[in-house]
C-alpha cells in the first residue's frame, strides 16, 4: 500500500517535471477508477474514451492545484474530478430524449412495464437489460438529480460518500435526492397513462 | 415506500448483478492523453503570447493617442496656428 502510494507520488511529480512514461504509469494505475466513474455517468451521445480522456487532461493540468491532505487517498481527488467532468458533460447535452416505447428492447420495456404497471411479477431478464431500463428513465433527469441517484442506488454509494464525491453538502445531496425520487415517480405516472400494453 | 420506489430499487438491485467486464487501458490510450495535453499546454502558451502581445499593441496604442493629443493641445495654444479657430468662429457668427 505504501509502495503504490510512493509510486504515485514520484508519478505525480514526474507528470508536474512533463515526464511522459511517468504520465503514463498514472494513466495505467487510475484508468479503471476513472473507466468505471465515466460508464456509470456516460451522457447519450459520448464516447466513453473520449471523456476518460477528458478526465486525464483535466487531471494533468490541475495536477500542480493538487495538495496532499492526511487520510485522503489521490484517487478521491480524481473520483471527484471525473465525477464533475461528467457532470458537466451532461450538462452540455442539455436535451433530453424522449421516451418512445417502439424503440425499446422487449427486455428493457418488461423492466419498464414492471415498474409503471399493477403487475408483480419481476421480470426474468439480464442485468444488462435492467440497467438498460434505468438509464431510459434516468436520462429523462436533470443532470444532477441522475448523477445523485446513480451513486445512491447504483453504486450504492452512502450520502456522506456522496457529498464527499460531488462537492455538496449532506442536506444538499438529501434535498436533491428526494426531489429526484419525485420526478422519477412522475415520469413513471406519464409513461403508464402512455403505455401501449395495458 | 411507494410503490413504484420499491418497484426501482428492483430494478436496481437486478442491474447491479450486472458483471463488469476486464478494465484494460485501450492500447495507445496513455500516449494519445499525454500528447494531446502535450499539444494543448503548447496551444495554450502560444494563446497567451498572442494575448500579451494585443495588450501590448493597444496600450502602445493608446500612450501614442494621448501624445497625439497632448502635443496637438500644445501646438494649437502656440501662435503658430494664430488665428485660432474659436476666434474665426466667433467672427462667423458675429458676422451672421
Amino acid at each position: 500500500m505504501n509502495n503504490t502510494a510512493l509510486d504515485i507520488k514520484d508519478c505525480m511529480d514526474g507528470v508536474r517535471r512533463k515526464d511522459a512514461a511517468a504520465a503514463h504509469d498514472l494513466v495505467e494505475h487510475l484508468y479503471p477508477l476513472v473507466i468505471r466513474i465515466v460508464r456509470s455517468h456516460l451522457p447519450r451521445r459520448c464516447g466513453e474514451e473520449d471523456l476518460a480522456q477528458e478526465v486525464f487532461l483535466k487531471l494533468f493540468s490541475r495536477l500542480d492545484g493538487y495538495r496532499e491532505r492526511p487520510g485522503i487517498p489521490f484517487e478521491h481527488w480524481v473520483s471527484r474530478l471525473a465525477v464533475r467532468t461528467c457532470l458537466d458533460s451532461l450538462r452540455a447535452e442539455r436535451r433530453r430524449p424522449e421516451l418512445r416505447w417502439g424503440d425499446l428492447a422487449e427486455e428493457t420495456v418488461a423492466w419498464l412495464r414492471y415498474m409503471v404497471s399493477a403487475a408483480d411479477v419481476t421480470p426474468h431478464t439480464s442485468a444488462t437489460a435492467a440497467r438498460e431500463s434505468l438509464e431510459v428513465l434516468l436520462r429523462q433527469l436533470l443532470p444532477a438529480d441522475r448523477l445523485v441517484i446513480t451513486l445512491l442506488d447504483l453504486e450504492e454509494r452512502s450520502v456522506k460518500e456522496v457529498s464527499q464525491i460531488t462537492g455538496w453538502s449532506i442536506t444538499l445531496v438529501k434535498v436533491r435526492v428526494f426531489r429526484a425520487r419525485r420526478r422519477l415517480r412522475k415520469i413513471g405516472w406519464k409513461w403508464k397513462g402512455e403505455e401501449p400494453y395495458e | 415506500m411507494n410503490e413504484f420506489d420499491r418497484r426501482w430499487q428492483d430494478c436496481a438491485a437486478r442491474a447491479r448483478q450486472e458483471v463488469a467486464g476486464s478494465i484494460q487501458v485501450p492500447v495507445g490510450f496513455a500516449t494519445r492523453a499525454w500528447a494531446h495535453w502535450t499539444a494543448q499546454s503548447k496551444t495554450s502558451s502560444t494563446a497567451a503570447w498572442l494575448t500579451l502581445s494585443f495588450r501590448a499593441l493597444v496600450l502602445a496604442t493608446a500612450a501614442l493617442a494621448v501624445l497625439a493629443v497632448t502635443e496637438f493641445h500644445k501646438a494649437s495654444a502656440s501662435s503658430a496656428f494664430a488665428p485660432h479657430v474659436e476666434d474665426v468662429v466667433a467672427d462667423v457668427w458675429r458676422t451672421l
